[in-house]
This record gives C-alpha cells, sequence and structure tokens, in this order.
C-alpha cells in the first residue's frame, strides 16, 4: 500500500530521517514510536510533501510520490491529520469539513453521514467556529475533515495530545472500526502505550531517524524492550 | 442638518474607492504575504482601459466590463511570470514590485505621454439630497462600489473558490493538505485583487487627472487601509476604509489637507501600536 525506502530529509542542513524504511500494508494499522526529536513527525511531513526528501523514495501503490506536490498527494488518496490538529480556527466546523471534501475522488460535496452519526457534536455545531471548540472536539473534527477525502491512507500525528482519557479511548475504538469498515490503512505516531495498544495492529520503533525495532501489539507487554527504545 | 451632506458624502465617495483599491491589496498581503507596490499600477491601468475604450468609441459603461477583465488578465500574467518567484521573501517582493510599478509608470507615460487624458463622464449632472445638489457621478461611484463590496464578501463567503482562499489565508500548509493547490489559488487571488484594483482606475478617473502617476495617490492610504483594517480580513478592509477615508475628509476640512492626510498615518500608527494585527484581522 505505501512503501518508504531508505528514506533520509530534514530542515536546511539537518538531516533528521536517516535512511527510513517501512511499509504500510493494506487495512492496517502501523504505529510509529520513538521519544521526543526522533524524526516521526518529519516522516509523516515527508510523506505528505511537506518536508522534502533528499534521498530513497516513497511508494503509493507501484507510483513514486516523493516528489508530489502536497495537494497532488492529497488527491492521491493519503490524508493527513497532523500533530496541533491543523483546524482552521476561522472557519465553521462545516466549512472545515466542506474543505475536507476537496480531495475526494469521485468530486462529491456532501458530507459523508457516517462522519456526523459518529461525531453528533460536529453536526450539532455546524455552524459554530472551529476555534472556539474544546481540544476533543478539535481533535474529533481532525479526523473527520480527513475522512470526509476518502483517503485510502490516513496520518495522524499524536492524536491523543491534550485529549481527555475517555475521548483517547473513544479515539482508538473509533480507529479500530474504520479499518474494519472501509477500506482504509492508518500509519498513527502516537506516545499512548493504551491508544497503540487499542489500535494498532503493529509498531516500528524511531531512533535518530532510523527504524531500529518493529514488533505487534503484544510486544507492548516488553517493559525491557519499552525501556531500551522508549524509557517507559 | 442640511449642511453636512456633502461632508458625510464626501466621505463615503473616498471610503468607497479606498475599499475597492484595498480589498484585492488585503487578499494579496494576508494570503501571499506580498506587499504589492505595483498594486497603485493596477488602478492606472484600469483608468488608462477607460481612456483606450473611449477612443476607440465606446464608452465609460463598456470599459467598466472590460477593466477588470484586462486587469485580471494582466495581474495573472505578472503572477505567473515574476511575483511567484518572491513568495517567501518579503524584500525581494518588495523590491520587485516597487520596480514593477516604476516600468509600469514610465511605459504608459511613453504611450499616452505625461498630460492628463480627457474623461468623459457618464453623469453630468447633479442630483438634489435634502436640499444640496450632490454631483450624480459621485453617488452612482458610492451605490458601485458596495455592490462590488457585497458581491466580494458573498464570492468569499458562498463559493468553493472563497472558501478555498479563506483556508488558505489561515494556513496555506493545511490548505494544500486538503488538496488545494497553492499556485492556482495564489494565481487567481493575485489577479482578482489586480481587477478590483483596475475597476476602482475606471471609477476614479472621472474625478481625477489620469495619468501615469494616479496610482500612486491611493497606494500608501490602501496599505494603510489593510494593515489598520487587518490583512486578508474583508470586514478589516471596510472597517480600515470607513477609519481613513472617513477622518481624512472630516479633517481635510477643518484643517490644511496635507496635514489632514499626516493626523490619519499619525493615528494609523497608533492604532497599530495597540493593534498589531489590525482592527479585524483574519
Amino acid at each position: 500500500m505505501l512503501k518508504v525506502n531508505n528514506l533520509t530529509a530534514g530542515y536546511g542542513s539537518a538531516q533528521i530521517l536517516n535512511g527510513v524504511s517501512l511499509e504500510l500494508k493494506n487495512k492496517e494499522v502501523l504505529a510509529l514510536l520513538g521519544r521526543n526529536g526522533v524524526g516521526k513527525t518529519t516522516l509523516l511531513k515527508s510523506i505528505m510533501g511537506i518536508v522534502r526528501s533528499t534521498d530513497g523514495n516513497i511508494l503509493l501503490g507501484s507510483k513514486d510520490i516523493s516528489k508530489t506536490a502536497t495537494h497532488e498527494i492529497a488527491l492521491n488518496g493519503i490524508g493527513y491529520v497532523p500533530q496541533g490538529r491543523g483546524i482552521f480556527d476561522k472557519l465553521t466546523v462545516e466549512e472545515n469539513l466542506r474543505m475536507g471534501l476537496r480531495s475526494r475522488p469521485d468530486g462529491s460535496d456532501e458530507i459523508p453521514s457516517f462522519i456526523f452519526q459518529k461525531f453528533p457534536i460536529l453536526d450539532e455545531r455546524r455552524g459554530q467556529l472551529a476555534g472556539t471548540m474544546s481540544g476533543g472536539q478539535k481533535q474529533q473534527l481532525a479526523i473527520s475533515r480527513a475522512l470526509c477525502g476518502d483517503p485510502k491512507i490516513l496520518l495522524l500525528d499524536e492524536p491523543s495530545e491534550g485529549i481527555q482519557p475517555n475521548i483517547v479511548h473513544d479515539i482508538g475504538i473509533f480507529i479500530r472500526e474504520l479499518v474494519a469498515d472501509r477500506d482504509i490503512s492508518i500509519l498513527i505516531v502516537e506516545q499512548n502505550l493504551k491508544l497503540i495498544g487499542l489500535a494498532s495492529d503493529r509498531f516500528d520503533i524511531m531512533v535518530k531517524g532510523q527504524i531500529v525495532h518493529s514488533g505487534t501489539k503484544d510486544d507492548l507487554e516488553n517493559e525491557e524492550m519499552l525501556k531500551e527504545f522508549l524509557s517507559v | 442638518m442640511s449642511a453636512y451632506i456633502p461632508y458625510f458624502l464626501n466621505s463615503l465617495t473616498l471610503i468607497s474607492i479606498l475599499l475597492l483599491v484595498s480589498m484585492g491589496m488585503a487578499i494579496i498581503f494576508g494570503l501571499m504575504n506580498v506587499v504589492n507596490l505595483a498594486h497603485g499600477e493596477f488602478i492606472t491601468i484600469g483608468a488608462f482601459t477607460l481612456v483606450v475604450v473611449e477612443r476607440v468609441g465606446g464608452n465609460f459603461w463598456l470599459a467598466l466590463i472590460v477593466a477588470p477583465v484586462v486587469g485580471y488578465i494582466f495581474g495573472l500574467i505578472l503572477e505567473r511570470v515574476l511575483i511567484r518567484r518572491v513568495y517567501g521573501n518579503a524584500l525581494h517582493a518588495l523590491l520587485m514590485t516597487w520596480g514593477l510599478s516604476l516600468i509600469l509608470q514610465q511605459v504608459i507615460q511613453l504611450i499616452f505621454t505625461a498630460n492628463p487624458q480627457s474623461i468623459k463622464g457618464p453623469f453630468p449632472g447633479a442630483i438634489s439630497i435634502f436640499g444640496e445638489n450632490y454631483p450624480a457621478y459621485r453617488l452612482f461611484l458610492i451605490c458601485f462600489a458596495l455592490a462590488v463590496f457585497v458581491v466580494t464578501v458573498l464570492v468569499f463567503k458562498k463559493t468553493k473558490f472563497g472558501l478555498d482562499l479563506r483556508a488558505s489565508i489561515q494556513s496555506p500548509e493545511m490548505a494544500s493538505v486538503m488538496g488545494v493547490n497553492p499556485a492556482k489559488i495564489n494565481a487567481h487571488a493575485f489577479a482578482s485583487g489586480a481587477a478590483l484594483a483596475a475597476l476602482a482606475g475606471v471609477l476614479l478617473a472621472p474625478l481625477t487627472a489620469v495619468t501615469a502617476y494616479m496610482g500612486l495617490n491611493y497606494l500608501a492610504r490602501s496599505f494603510f487601509v489593510v494593515l489598520i483594517g487587518g490583512a486578508g480580513s474583508i470586514s478589516g478592509v471596510a472597517a480600515g476604509s470607513v477609519l481613513i477615508g472617513g477622518l481624512e475628509t472630516f479633517l481635510s476640512y477643518q484643517i490644511p489637507v496635507t496635514v489632514a492626510q499626516a493626523a490619519v498615518l499619525i493615528l494609523a500608527i497608533v492604532i497599530l501600536r495597540f493593534r498589531p494585527k489590525g482592527i479585524l484581522p483574519a
């Protein structure tokens, strides 16, 4: 589905990714773990074309998207929920969701009904400025907006950041339901091991811009491994 | 009461012109962070479109349709060829648009000479309002500018292009993550700004001397309108236009015009000291 091969990238002269390779398979949830500053967010940004790679490639199916413009990557079926959510604060909830429709392959301008069924608060607050919502509601909006584009791949960067524990649990359940019900694969960067245990099929651990360890969610019980790579 | 009507209507005339000129500048500044010092020349191009249209047998009404189209096409070409090369570098953008402004002024002067061009106004008469006669053309200008403002607001609020534009002004990166092509939105926004300024040029032409430098008079004022109102904010432009245009006209009746203009600019600086993002930022 999505293959990253020996990717290097960074900001100016600072190289952050030092030959990352990973594969996201069809209808799976892959978690990317690692301490702060190891390059997890940079990797997601590189996949989205926001940070340009300097070497290696990114294959979406058989197509190399490492030199593709961000808006075209979105149109090719990759949705992205950044750290901090990236909500358009001065647009209403409905306008935010309508922005998500821009990348729909079928060109539909109808907000999918399952969004409002899953998150009824978004329906109730359609006309409210998004910037005035709570952190949890903004996260629901950010994920819903990405799903409005009907992506084949969803990149989630720290969806639990600043969210109440009960909503984090809801997000975990929602991710599982999404993969079960829809033709979608999810790459999630997350620090919250409970959410990873709930939502993901397997994980990769990054250290200094490289993948150094991989495992399934059962391996999250391995305290030595967690201590070695994550200081948990 | 009736003695104040000309004051009020003259204020509205200047506010209307500033509104038209500044809307384009606000969009360009808010979206691309480009201070376009050649924006005044779009006004000039609009006015000279009227000159050309009248010379080939057309009239004011035809120019009112042709000028925004000319402005739009000119803006589109300019953005594609030059402006997009300086996004992200405010100093380069400033120098490039300043150079462009000088070149356009000289080219227009070479073609049309330095003499003011003669224009036939569409309405020669006056209309009596509460016993005071006021030029019919100025009243038309006020109504027309208001209508253009309402249409612009509707485009901004109710169309896909407007939504893309507002999203891009807030976060160009997230807009492109949504699938919006930033190059396309920038080009059309710049061209739309040029079209609005060209439209203002046609409307302004019957009221002022049409020369290659006529746009300069409005460049600084509209820049202050945008700064005071808030870059990228249409409601901010309205607030800024009312403040700058209204105050300048009011003070011009009390003190010498140049002192009035200086006083308005000082007030603008004071406002920016306390509200650096403007009165109604985007």
